[in-house]
């Protein structure tokens, strides 16, 4: 079943002759692991952030399950954000000032929530941060911020988690431990990942992997 | 705690730099709106302690209550305190001045309200002990009456021998001042009427009406010292409210506008640089009306401190303002007093101003913060300024000099906005101060006489001088005989008007006058066909006519004197001229036997005649004993010392300085401060980059040249161009206001300076800070943090 449909999606910057994303269309299914690759420039950011509902496309449309998300307003469209997107990027983009434990309980506490103390620490533990979780980010290496990262875009069981290059970063051993991460969630939970990537090695971990180049589709497995 | 409200809080924290520059920059906003609400109260409760203080504060009469009813009313919890007074009768008053005939109201108090009543207005004398003591008008004191003698009253027809202990000042604003006896008595008989205190003065009027109806009395029939509750803005005049209330809100609107940019600046500041953080969280979910409430949330937090500190130092800074100027009033013996008043209402207003101001100053960073796309948290890149082909043309400065200041200068578009507030900061200051310094410098007059003396009756002119040349050392010295005509038909311009003819001795008559009477003339203010106001001679120096004159009290039309005088400036005879300039008309010169021959045909008597004396001493520190003994020596004598009203008007004038200066110093530094707050969170802002700078090999001696640069040319261009359009806002302001009168323009370089010397050091404390902060600077985490 698709979880998320893109249909005819093309972004077009002002002043920027071509479209970044032209025409593009696809539908992701719940619990698939995406891998979408392309060169510098190709529109796989553009395409991943259309899809998680962070920018708002030229023309086209994009349906989770069977809301079209661009029909919703500014604060619906936040609150998509918070309840269905978990989203990482490429430099972690933590707060600063929160803590380990804040910066992932951060979308569920925007949510007016609480996480329980016992899903935060099983969650911690998966990431491997217990010792960490009263820690600031400049506290933490790459690896470890980029885990938090991931933990907060889990926290929520989101529909869909956008990974942005979240090995980008990171040397081999330490991307290797955040795909595992991801693979685990999306082996254990059935959560559904799509990884923007260039690297080849962690595209041939994904169930499917499409390849964009100069904003259009053009294949996919 | 809120996730948002711990994040802003911790951000706050951590920008440590930015959150006290802001903090600051609102602090002298609120010490503004403090000072400037609880100085406003002050003066106001001054001004109304000042406007009741000769009626005791009892500024509401409710008349013709009987003594049932009042006693309840005076118990009513509504008053502060309470009076009352019997009204007797009528009565005469037999052997005092011509003012008697008129008759006199008799007041009778019993001996605790008399003291409460007549003390403040007691002129001379003591208050009555006993039932046949009286205090009578300042004015009854002449030939026939005197405190200590017996006077002969009728009241209502009976005659009585009293004894008069006392004078009452009859221009006092109290109900039993003027033309009045009053008498104690141990109780009051029949219907009075009560004096009241108001406790406070919301809903006065509807109040005093409810409670006159219980007193049995018609509420129409309740009067008010409606000028003293004015000032209270407990008038029943609807538009004097209104123009209470305009006052403090023109003080607020002007005090609200600068906070406003002010605070509006420091938040916009804060949104940009967060633009990024504001990227994320909605890119994580957060909601716009969350993120607005975020920036508002962020904007009170540091508007709290400071309106505490605001309180601290707007109260300190009146109370220590109140002290000095008080002081310098004491000195002076000016009989006022500013009272200061920090209570709650000026308090709560100042809080609510300061909450108002920043959640409006807040409403458009708030509003751009939750409009910031989530893309904003990736896309960075994007917030690189446009730049116009102007901005990027390199001047020719450029390539010879700092090029990269210069480059970073022009393009830098923030640059026009912090130009056009520092200009518009420094021309404000020095074109306000330097129109303050004309205005001040214009009111104060110079003056050719330190003291005057009046002594009615008997030529005393040698005894004078005795008196004068052995108590001081004077610089000039004109004794005179003065008499007073009426001048009849002409010269047209002084028809009706009192003048003044002065005698001088027949050989300096005849030596400097030609033996000719000689009017001095002076010139007064007029007004031309265009409703200017000029200069004008008192008496057209064409005039060739006669001057008729008649007796100065009786308004008869018949012409005692008739007289050909010829027309001479004041000025031309210094001497003279100082006797007569105090009331800017001019004087009749006549011989003394001219003089003794014009008193008998204008049918004066001696007592219209004049001994009058001015002095100009050579040590102005003389006046006080002086005054003294010609007061002792020549009792009933009119003596004006022009010192002490100048130690007076000084003293105000020094206070009215200090208060407008602080005024427009505050709002100055309020704008300043906001400009330093720029600067310094640009400087925080580009921390990234000057390690950058420092990466690739720029020393840092290089890169505070650089920054020191920039700074300079900002401030100096609005130094510049700050004082050129000051210095013209401070004439035209002047222009606005002159006449004739006013001196000559001062150009307020005094003002300038100050300014410039405020730029000089503002761009010293940022040259250190950069210093400071590059030396300081951690290269290699700021370059890879993201």
């Amino acid at each position: 079943m698709a979880i998320l449909t893109a249909d005819h999606l093309t972004k077009k910057y002002p002043g920027e002759d071509t479209p970044a994303l032209d025409d593009v269309s696809l539908s992701i299914e719940a619990g698939e692991f995406l891998a979408i690759v392309g060169p510098s420039g190709s529109g796989k950011s553009t395409l991943l952030h259309l899809l998680g509902g962070v920018d708002r496309p030229t023309s086209g449309s994009v349906q989770l399950y069977d809301t079209d998300i661009y029909k919703l307003n500014e604060t619906q469209l936040a609150i998509f954000r918070r309840r269905q997107v978990g989203l990482i990027y490429q430099f972690y983009n933590l707060m600063p000032e929160l803590t380990v434990a804040e910066n992932i309980t951060l979308p569920t506490e925007l949510d007016g929530k609480t996480v329980p103390a016992a899903i935060l620490d099983e969650l911690l533990a998966t990431l491997g941060l217990q010792e960490k979780r009263g820690a600031l980010p400049s506290q933490l290496s790459g690896g470890q911020q980029q885990r938090v990262a991931i933990g907060r875009a889990l926290i929520g069981q989101p529909a869909i988690v956008l990974a942005d290059e979240p090995t980008g970063n990171l040397d081999q051993r330490n991307s290797q431990e955040i795909m595992d991460v991801l693979h685990q969630a999306n082996a254990k939970s059935g959560q559904t990942i799509v990884v923007i990537t260039h690297d080849p090695a962690i595209a041939a971990q994904a169930g499917r992997v499409i390849t964009i180049e100069d904003g259009r589709l053009k294949e996919g497995r | 705690m809120g996730i948002l409200t711990k994040l802003s809080l911790r951000s706050l924290r951590e920008e440590k730099s930015r959150t006290i520059l802001t903090i600051v920059a609102m602090t002298i906003a609120a010490t503004l709106a403090v000072a400037t609400l609880v100085g406003l109260r002050s003066v106001q409760i001054s001004m109304y302690q000042r406007a009741v203080q000769s009626e005791a504060g009892l500024v509401v009469r409710f008349p013709g209550v009987t003594a049932e009813k009042a006693e309840k009313l005076q118990n009513s919890s509504q008053f502060s305190k309470t009076a009352a007074f019997e009204e007797v009768g009528e009565s005469q008053l037999t052997g005092m001045t011509d003012q008697q005939d008129s008759g006199v109201q008799v007041y009778r108090l019993t001996a605790k309200d008399l003291k409460l009543m007549a003390t403040p207005i007691l002129a001379a004398g003591r208050l009555p002990q006993t039932s046949d003591e009286i205090l009578v008008p300042s004015y009854a004191i002449g030939d026939g009456s005197a405190i200590g003698q017996r006077e002969t009253v009728h009241i209502n027809g009976q005659k009585r021998r009293l004894l008069v202990v006392g004078t009452i000042d009859m221009y006092a604003m109290s109900p039993i001042a003027g033309n009045s006896l009053v008498m104690l008595t141990k109780t009051l008989t029949g219907k009075r009427t009560v004096m009241v205190a108001p406790a406070s003065f919301g809903g006065l009027h509807a109040r005093m009406s409810a409670l006159a109806k219980t007193a049995g009395i018609h509420p129409k029939t309740v009067t008010y010292d409606e000028s003293a509750l004015m000032i209270m803005g407990a008038s029943g005049n609807a538009k004097s409210q209104a123009i209470l209330v305009s006052v403090v809100l023109a003080a607020l609107l002007v005090i609200g506008g600068v906070a406003l940019i002010m605070i509006y600046m420091s938040i916009n500041l804060t949104v940009k640089a967060h633009r990024e953080r504001y990227g994320l969280l909605r890119s994580l979910g957060t909601t716009p009306k969350q993120l607005r409430r975020l920036v508002y949330e962020q904007s009170l937090t540091l508007a709290l401190p400071a309106l505490l500190f605001g309180y601290l130092f707007g109260i300190f800074g009146i109370k220590l303002t109140m002290t000095g100027i008080n002081q310098m009033m004491r000195r002076t013996q000016m009989g006022f007093t500013f009272v200061f008043r920090a209570d709650w209402l000026p308090l709560v207003i100042a809080g609510l101003f300061m909450a108002g101001v920043t959640l409006l100053a807040a409403a458009r960073p708030a509003f751009r913060a939750s409009r910031i796309s989530p893309i904003a948290a990736i896309r960075t890149a994007e917030t690189s300024p446009m730049l116009s082909r102007w901005r990027l043309h390199e001047t020719w400065l450029m390539r010879h000099l700092h090029t990269l200041a210069l480059k970073r200068d022009r393009r830098n578009t923030a640059r026009g906005t912090m130009l056009v507030l520092l200009t518009l900061t420094v021309a404000l200051f020095i074109g306000m101060t330097g129109f303050m310094h004309n205005l001040l410098a214009n009111t104060e007059q110079s003056r050719d006489t330190d003291l005057m003396v009046a002594i009615t009756g008997s030529d005393q002119r040698t005894a004078v001088r005795k008196l004068i040349t052995q108590q001081a050392k004077t610089k000039q010295l004109a004794v005179v005989l003065e008499s007073s005509a009426m001048v009849l038909k002409e010269p047209y311009a002084l028809t009706d008007s009192s003048m003044t003819v002065v005698a001088v001795p027949d050989a300096q008559f005849k030596k400097n006058f030609n033996s000719t009477p000689t009017y001095l003339n002076t010139r007064v203010q007029g007004t031309d066909a265009n409703g200017k106001n000029h200069k004008e001679w008192l008496v057209p120096p064409t005039y060739d006519g006669t001057y008729a004159l008649g007796n100065a009290d009786h308004m008869t039309k018949k012409a005692g004197v008739t007289t050909q005088a010829t027309l001479v400036p004041a000025t031309e005879e210094p001497g003279l001229a100082q006797l007569i300039y105090h009331d800017g008309f001019g004087a009749m010169i006549v011989s003394e036997t001219l003089f003794a021959q014009w008193q008998a045909k204008l049918g004066n008597k001696a007592s219209d005649m004049q001994t009058v004396a001015a002095v100009k001493l050579s040590d102005p520190q003389d006046h006080k004993a002086l005054v003294k003994a010609l007061s002792t020596q020549f009792k009933g004598s009119r003596v004006t010392d022009y010192i002490a009203y100048d130690e007076q008007n000084i003293a105000i004038m020094t206070a009215f300085r200090v208060i407008s200066y602080g005024f427009i110093t505050l709002l100055a530094l309020v704008s300043l401060a906001t400009i330093i707050n720029h600067v310094f969170a640009a400087l925080l802002e580009q921390k990234r980059s000057l390690a950058m700078l420092q990466s690739i090999g720029t020393t840092s001696g290089q890169l505070t040249g650089m920054l020191n640069l920039q700074n300079a040319l900002l401030l100096v261009k609005g130094g510049v161009l700050g004082t050129l359009l000051g210095n013209l806002l401070s004439y035209w302001l002047y222009r606005l206001m002159t006449h004739e009168f006013l001196k000559s323009f001062l150009w307020p370089w005094q003002e300038t300076l100050a300014a410039l010397l405020g730029l000089a050091v503002i761009w010293l404390a940022f040259a250190i800070t950069t210093r400071r902060m590059l030396r300081h600077q951690d290269i290699d985490q700021l370059i890879r943090a993201v």
